[in-house]
């Protein structure tokens, strides 16, 4: 059971303070006593143990945030004594800013109670638990201290940052009812696709004046229709190549690949689109199936949160096919480190499904210079891995790095203006 | 946003924090003892330097690990050597001594608190200082007796004794009747029925 006790402040002034002054007034001399005075003086105000029993309690203890976004950690005290101190100390962590770091001195507000603001900023997305952060009270001259009172600690949810995208480029095979893509046949849409005479059902507002005065007979204004498409997007987590040093610092592969997923499936789920998430390597979350609207996105990125690299290789190269139909369009996330992530993409391809590979390998991870055995296996692997790349792309899968939201715009259109292309594909 | 210097190592554990208010309290630790030594040998030209080299060594020891028995110690030793060392010094020194004294004190009591460089807020340094200087003023006061006792050429020591003695147990003895005092009647407005 918590309760007040001495510190080593009280026992000084208590010791020194009526030492120098017994020693001064039986020596006669009054320079140890003033000397002894504030001391004490001091000991006597502080004499009586506090007869308060502070708690301290915490409202938050799980908050989902974005990575980078400043948040504000709160504790409450109550049950302090007269002009009593509180001590709060939120421990720190990897990839995680405390401010301020080493703790915060808060004095009672008058009403015995006293409130703690600690801001936290984390530097990585994820999902992490807290150190316990713990609380001390003082009395208003240190010499009586009640706890340490551990408080528990938060769990947090960080999801990775959505940067805009402003991609114009179409998703090459739109399937579905509703959306913002052009399809390849005509309906109720936005984009013109030609001028033709009217027939049983179209539309009045849709009536060409100019072409149907001049032929004489009536003619309508044509278009595309809107439709959405299915993007699925696959995240190679077998490896996290590079280390992180946080949303200010330098990206890992991994970082490179779930902000890139989080900023993708953000922008085609704006465009109506139906999005998935498959995630190959990660022991214990697979697939976000596609869906679309604000709470997929959010599915996706609580998914995204979860993925620990790693921890689950040898998955069958087949499994990235399960579900997918030709006509989707897969945007694979990957270093293309492992070589079962060029294997699946093969698969994929010969599925008569589009595949974007995005490299999410780190700037400047290819050149490796050392003399070391390590050094020299990274630069045949780098070889290997060019020679993948340049086999990738005589398969017409285009290979982009990921250096920003605009990376993707010149591929898509691309596909799109390749899909009239008539091509032979295994179903 | 960071408002400390902090060195890490791979796994998040902190080597090193320097920040303002850590370095501002180890200083305010250091600098009464030293500013006290310093007027130790204006006052007795002839003394030795080892002891206050002994006791500036020890300050900065009590400054890294406040929460020990270093800054006893140190006090204490500062006390005796300038007892030992001067011989009825006056007033005025014996007040900056004081003074240092109750500085080195309270710093030493406040980084204590807390890990090193924990960052107060205002109001906690305001209340700090303003009863710092309530104890000064007090000490002053006394001291002001010792002058004017002197004057007179009674023995200072008992009359200072004794008024030190009464100022400070009033405070105690206000808040232990304030305490054991048994509790008021309800008024009638707010007695039930």
């Amino acid at each position: 059971m918590q309760e007040w006790r001495p510190t080593y402040a009280h026992l000084r002034v208590a010791i020194v303070g009526l030492a120098t002054l017994v020693a001064g007034v039986v020596a006669g001399r009054p320079d140890a006593v003033i000397i002894a005075a504030p001391l004490v003086l001091v000991a006597l105000w502080s004499a009586q143990r506090p007869q308060t029993t502070p708690e301290a309690t915490t409202p938050a203890t799980a908050l989902t945030v974005n990575e980078g976004e400043e948040v504000a950690w709160e504790a409450t005290v109550s049950g302090l004594p007269p002009g009593g101190v509180v001590a709060v100390v939120h421990p720190g962590q990897r990839l995680l800013e405390v401010e301020p770091a080493e703790g915060l001195l808060v004095a009672d507000d008058g009403a015995g109670g006293a409130e703690a603001l600690i801001a936290l900023r984390p530097l990585r997305w994820g999902r992490r638990k807290l150190g316990d952060p713990a609380v001390a009270v003082y009395d208003g001259w240190y010499s009586w201290r009640f706890g340490p009172l551990s408080l528990p600690g938060m769990r947090m949810t960080v999801l990775p940052v959505t940067a805009p995208l402003d991609a114009s480029g179409p998703a090459p095979h739109p399937r579905g009812l509703v959306g913002m893509e052009r399809a390849s046949r005509p309906g109720e849409g936005a984009e013109f696709a030609k001028v033709r005479p009217f027939g049983l059902g179209d539309r009045l507002r849709r009536i060409h004046w100019p072409v149907s005065a001049r032929t004489g007979r009536l003619h309508v204004t044509a278009t595309y229709a809107d439709e959405d498409a299915h993007v699925v997007v696959l995240i190679d987590a077998v490896n996290d190549v590079g280390e992180s040093t946080g949303i200010d610092g330098e990206p890992s592969s991994m970082d490179l690949a779930v902000r890139a997923a989080a900023v993708l499936a953000e922008h085609f789920l704006h465009r109506g689109d139906r999005v998935g998430l498959r995630v190959f390597g990660a022991w214990g979350v697979t697939m976000a199936p596609a869906s679309t609207g604000q709470l997929q996105l959010r599915r996706i990125l609580d998914t995204l949160c979860l993925i620990e690299p790693g921890t689950a290789r040898g998955e069958d190269a087949l499994a990235a096919r399960q579900g997918l139909g030709s006509g989707t369009l897969a945007l694979m996330l990957s270093p293309l480190i492992d070589p079962a992530a060029t294997q699946q993409v093969a698969i994929l391809n010969r599925a008569g499904i589009d595949v974007v590979v995005i490299d999410t390998l780190p700037p400047g991870m290819e050149d490796e210079s050392g003399e070391t055995p390590e050094a020299l296996a990274w630069r045949i692997r780098m070889l290997q891995r060019r020679v993948e790349t340049t086999q990738l792309a005589s398969l017409g899968i285009p290979v982009v790095p990921w250096s920003g939201a605009h990376s993707l715009d010149q591929v898509l259109r691309d596909l799109a203006r390749r899909r009239a292309t008539p091509r032979l594909v295994a179903r | 946003m960071t408002t400390a210097f902090l060195v890490e190592d791979r796994d998040g554990t902190r080597l090193l924090t320097l920040t303002v208010p850590g370095i501002v309290v180890r200083l305010l630790t250091v600098l009464p003892v030293l500013v006290a030594l310093a007027a130790l040998h204006r006052i007795a030209p002839g003394a030795a330097w080892w002891p206050s080299a002994i006791l500036a060594a020890m300050a900065a020891v009590s400054a890294e690990v406040p929460d020990s028995g270093a800054g006893l110690v140190t006090l204490g030793g500062l006390v005796a050597w300038w007892l030992l060392a001067t011989d009825q010094a006056g007033t005025g020194w014996a007040l900056l001594v004081a003074a240092c004294g109750l500085v080195f004190h309270v710093a030493l009591a406040h980084a204590a608190a807390g890990p090193p460089g924990c960052a107060p807020t205002t109001a906690v340094v305001a209340r700090l200082a303003v009863r710092c200087a309530v104890v000064l003023l007090v000490t002053a006061a006394i001291a002001l007796v010792v002058e004017v006792a002197e004057e007179w050429g009674e023995p200072p020591t008992l009359i200072v004794g004794g008024t030190l003695a009464i100022v400070g147990a009033l405070p105690w003895l206000a808040v232990r009747s304030r305490s054991t005092s048994p509790p008021t009647a309800p008024s009638p407005e707010r007695t039930p029925g």
